[in-house]
């Protein structure tokens, strides 16, 4: 996704005739299957939150990877607090790691975008891929209207302080990709994915998942890679090259893991315009 | 929303000195500790006022602390950083020492980062530095040497067990001891050196090397480091119960060496600390006793200054499984059972357990557990606890929940709504003043629900939200709100009849902040019913309240000819695609012209579901409510609005072919098809209105805009 802006216009257009055909989405789990690994050529990636997790389970499985909280970074006006990770995950040598950066910000308090405040915060994100075998970061910012420009020049300045081989990654209200398209596609030259988040949408998830039903996917491409859904809520289909972020509200086990892949299920394009 | 959930309404301030409002199962357990001890005649004193807001700002850290607590009553802890800057402050006392960086914490090997030395171990440094620097010259040899010793034992506290990295560093730290000194030197050096090299052994992991030296100075009646070591004997134990084979036996060996220490009187210096810290230790030995020892205490006496660490030990305790506490919770702990009870609401067992400690101890905390978790309304065994509710007086802090849930129930057992509704209006009278928004909200909710007439339900149709959900589930009041109309309002107008629409849209009583939405869906829905006279009826109060949409509804007005009316109308839906036969909950801003360009915009209406079990207000009669199904089944049978405009459009094509307009309304209608509410019919209503856009008009610069037709998959 890392494209340049001529190649991102191209991918638009091309992307409006593919649309249609592109991917399915719909329907419910498939428990009829029992997947030992993803299905089909998806990649899943387990979002391991502020809890105890033991992952080792998931060593040797191809294409699954875990993305833990690392750490909570509270936006305080113009200061920022940082709460490290408490709570141990335990993986194994083989699975693939990201370092997620929540952000937050004290509501009642204005964001106050300063250059030391945003390098702080790349710090943070720079240190974030330093940590043991993390491969990429993803920064997981629900950012409110008023600090976009802020969040587009971390993401800038992370990108231009990350080393080339660092994935970087953003998660996005599933309601950006569908009415606040020119944001995100402002800031997806500068990640390597957008992972819209399909759960948990509140007064959103009627008019969201209208538009996935619909449409079989979100209409921009930059919310087309990659999605992020929840154990125990409604899970879209998915295409054959797209990777899923699987977050569960309680620890996970080697059981949720199964039962959550049944879930997961490749799409077939039959849907012509 | 209408109504916080999760905590009560700030500043929490208020809750915390007893203004509780409405005591709901869905506030967390914190709170419940507070209501309880509130309606149980046992309010918070100052200093437990102050414990239970610094517990909610810590755990609402992404709350402005100002909102939670205005007067700054909370003491929010030191952070280990402050600690930090006092040791360095201290350290500046001793001339030419190198800079140090200091870090309290380590990263360790299960990517978590432990905060391995905590804030008053900066201070006991801090306080000997300042007295070492009057015992010797502060450049002295001794000096500098008891400074680099301390020096390696906070470098300790960076040093992970496995020696990972720290974010950022290519290298680990790694363990610096400091050395022994010789028994040349002065006594009390020899014994700050000991006391250093058994604190950086502890600080770098190797715990049980830890006990033992710490257990020497503990046994050295000399050192004035004796009590602290001893204390420090039961940490090092604890810290390493964790790898040890017997965490069990580890936790009891802590706390015997905590109970020697507290019951001596010599280390009175230390008995505070050995105290908390064992509490800490009975929280992982026993549990179940700790949380019944806090919970009797919590619920019993004033704990001053504990209460903060009591009620945190308490709600992390509770995780496992408040709701069962509503069975298995003794007499003796009626704190926990009371909790259960209320995390259970509508539940008949906890029902029989709240009743039977009320039979026990007639007392408004229980007749509260009672009335939320009465499941069935006829119960006989309710009728006295009904009375007793609606007869509390104002001035209890029980009062608005007892007549809410005295509402509840009363409908439930068949009062009649007017009977209801002129008890809650008199219980609304009573509130206090100050009551939150919150509970404001709750009786206006009420009221809307049990209304006898449209004038009085439209009183009752609009509200300023509690405020904005924050993570993690905190309500927080937001300046920019202003009066709308809640869900709630909203989900009780899709089941009334066209009539009372019209009533409600022209009733002076309606608020202005309802009059844009109410107004504007009655003359949709009006119209979607072909009943004209009726629409003309409300168009001019539509009009007025969404000055944007007044040439629109003009040209509906005023159109001559019946097809002209509907071509008019299917415009004004096209031009302002959120119109709708419902209102929209929460809107704000009159309904306008827009582009259709939005997924989430929610434009039109999706299919209406005349079977969906939908709340009712109570004034309507049996012929009203007839009515207002017929209707229902009426708007169900036209479809989603997508579905209905694509349709509408097509027919008028072929009506007015030669009408210029119809190309673009076509394109609108295929257009509309893709971003509004879908049903079963949408695929083919798109696909219909596309074929006529190309086929009729195949050189109109509509149709080259409308190269799709859309539909479900």
């Amino acid at each position: 996704m890392r494209a340049s802006r001529a190649f991102y216009g191209e991918m638009m257009r091309t992307a409006a005739l593919a649309l249609l055909s592109s991917f399915l989405l719909g329907g419910g789990p498939n428990p009829g299957r029992a997947p030992a690994a993803t299905p089909g050529s998806l990649e899943v990636t387990l979002w391991a939150w502020e809890r105890p997790e033991d992952l080792r389970f998931l060593g040797g499985r191809p294409n699954v990877g875990v993305a833990f909280l690392g750490e909570t970074l509270t936006l305080d006006g113009d200061e920022l607090h940082v709460s490290p990770r408490r709570q141990p995950l335990l993986v194994a040598e083989t699975t693939p790691l990201e370092a997620v950066v929540r952000i937050e910000w004290v509501r009642g308090r204005a964001i106050e975008d300063t250059p030391a405040l945003r390098a702080r915060i790349v710090d943070q994100l720079l240190a974030s891929a330093k940590l043991p075998r993390v491969r990429g970061v993803q920064v997981d910012f629900d950012a409110p209207a008023s600090v976009r420009t802020m969040y587009r020049q971390i993401l800038e300045e992370a990108r231009a302080a990350l080393p080339t081989t660092t994935r970087l990654s953003m998660t996005a209200i599933a309601s950006w990709c569908t009415s606040d398209g020119a944001w995100l596609e402002s800031v997806a030259p500068l990640v390597d994915e957008v992972v819209p988040m399909v759960f948990s949408m509140g007064r959103e998830t009627s008019a969201v998942w209208t538009t996935l039903d619909f449409l079989g996917g979100f209409a921009l491409p930059v919310c087309s890679t990659s999605v992020g859904v929840a154990v125990g809520e409604r899970t879209p289909r998915f295409a054959e090259t797209r990777r899923a972020y699987v977050f569960d509200r309680h620890a996970w086990t080697a059981r949720s893991f199964e039962e959550s892949m049944r879930t997961l299920r490749p799409s077939r394009d039959r849907r012509q315009p | 929303m209408a109504i916080s959930l999760a905590n009560p309404d700030m500043p929490l301030a208020r809750f915390a000195t007893g203004k509780l409002g409405i005591v709901r199962p869905t506030l967390a357990r914190s709170y419940l500790v507070v209501a309880y001890r509130t309606l149980a005649g046992l309010p918070l004193d100052a200093a437990e006022q102050a414990g239970a807001l610094t517990l909610w700002q810590r755990r609402l850290s992404q709350v402005d602390p100002k909102l939670i607590d205005p007067s700054g009553m909370a003491h929010p802890p030191e952070s280990v950083d402050a600690a930090i800057g006092v040791w360095q402050d201290a350290r500046a006392l001793v001339p030419h020492a190198p800079t140090v960086r200091v870090t309290a914490d380590y990263f360790s090997m299960d990517y978590t980062t432990v905060q391995n030395c905590l804030a008053d171990s900066f201070h006991a440094a801090a306080t000997r530095l300042r007295a070492l620097v009057t015992e010797v010259p502060p450049d002295s040899d001794e000096a500098h040497a008891w400074l680099l010793a301390q020096d390696q034992v906070f470098a300790s506290c960076s040093v992970a067990p496995h020696h990972v990295p720290r974010p950022g560093e290519t290298a680990g730290p790694t363990k610096i001891i400091p050395t022994p000194l010789p028994a040349s030197l002065p006594a009390r050096a020899r014994m700050d050196r000991d006391y250093q090299i058994a604190a950086a052994t502890f600080y770098a992991g190797d715990l049980v090397e830890a006990e033992r030296l710490f257990t020497a100075i503990g046994n050295d009646v000399a050192s004035p480091y004796r009590a602290r070591a001893r204390y420090l004997v039961a940490r090092a134990i604890f810290r390493g119960a964790d790898s040890s084979h017997d965490a069990a036996a580890a936790y009891r060996r802590a706390l015997s060496a905590l109970d020697a220490l507290i019951a001596d009187p010599k280390a009175a210096a230390m008995r505070g600390a050995a105290l908390r810290y064992r509490t800490l230790v009975l929280t992982h030995l026993k549990p179940d006793v700790r949380a019944r020892e806090i919970s009797v205490r919590l619920a019993t006496e004033h704990v001053g200054g504990e209460l903060e660490d009591l009620l945190a030990d308490y709600t992390v305790l509770l995780d496992r499984d408040p709701a069962a506490l509503a069975l298995t919770a003794p007499d003796t702990d009626r704190l926990s059972a009371w909790i259960g009870v209320m995390k259970t609401p509508a539940s008949g067992p906890s029902f029989e357990r709240a009743l039977a400690i009320y039979g026990k101890s007639p007392s408004p905390v229980w007749l509260v557990a009672a009335l939320v978790s009465a499941e069935n309304a006829r119960d006989p065994r309710l009728t006295p606890l009904l009375d007793t509710a609606i007869a509390t007086p104002a001035s209890s802090q029980a009062y608005p929940t007892l007549a809410l849930e005295w509402v509840r129930l009363s409908r439930a057992r068949g009062v009649s709504d007017r009977e209801v509704f002129a008890r809650l209006q008199e219980a609304r009278a009573h509130l206090a003043a100050d009551s939150t928004v919150s509970t404001k909200n709750a009786f206006t909710l009420a009221s809307a629900q049990t209304s006898p007439s449209v004038a009085e339900f439209v009183t009752n149709t609009s509200l300023v939200a509690a405020g904005l959900t924050a993570e993690p589930g905190a309500t927080v009041p937001d300046p920019s709100l202003k009066p709308a109309i809640p869900d709630e309002v909203a989900t009780l107008m899709q089941r009334l009849p066209l009539a009372t629409w019209r009533e409600a849209a022209l009733s002076p009583a309606l608020p202005l902040a309802a009059r844009g939405e109410v107004t504007a869906a009655a003359w949709v829905r009006a119209m979607l019913l072909g009943d004209v006279t009726g629409a003309q009826s409300i168009a001019t109060a539509a009009e007025t309240a969404n000055p944007a949409l007044a040439a629109a509804i003009v040209k509906v007005d005023t159109a001559t000819t019946a097809d002209d009316r509907r071509f008019a109308f299917l415009e004004a839906l096209l031009r302002a695609p959120r119109l709708g036969p419902d209102v929209d909950a929460w809107e704000l801003e009159p309904t306008a012209a827009e582009a259709i360009e939005s997924s989430s915009a929610g434009y039109l209406w999706c299919k209406v579901d005349a079977a969906a079990k939908t709340p009712s207000v109570a004034f309507l009669s049996s012929d009203d409510r007839g009515r207002a199904a017929r209707e229902t089944a009426a708007l169900s049978a036209l479809g989603a609005g997508p579905t209905f405009v694509a349709t509408e459009a097509v027919v008028m094509a072929a009506k007015m072919p030669n009408d210029p307009r119809v190309p673009e309304l076509l394109h609108l209608a295929v257009r509309m098809t893709r971003y509004g509410c879908r049903d079963e019919k949408n695929l083919e209503a798109s696909r219909r209105a596309f074929e006529v856009l190309h086929s009729k008009y195949p050189t109109s610069p509509w149709a080259k805009k409308t190269p799709y037709y859309f539909g479900p998959s």
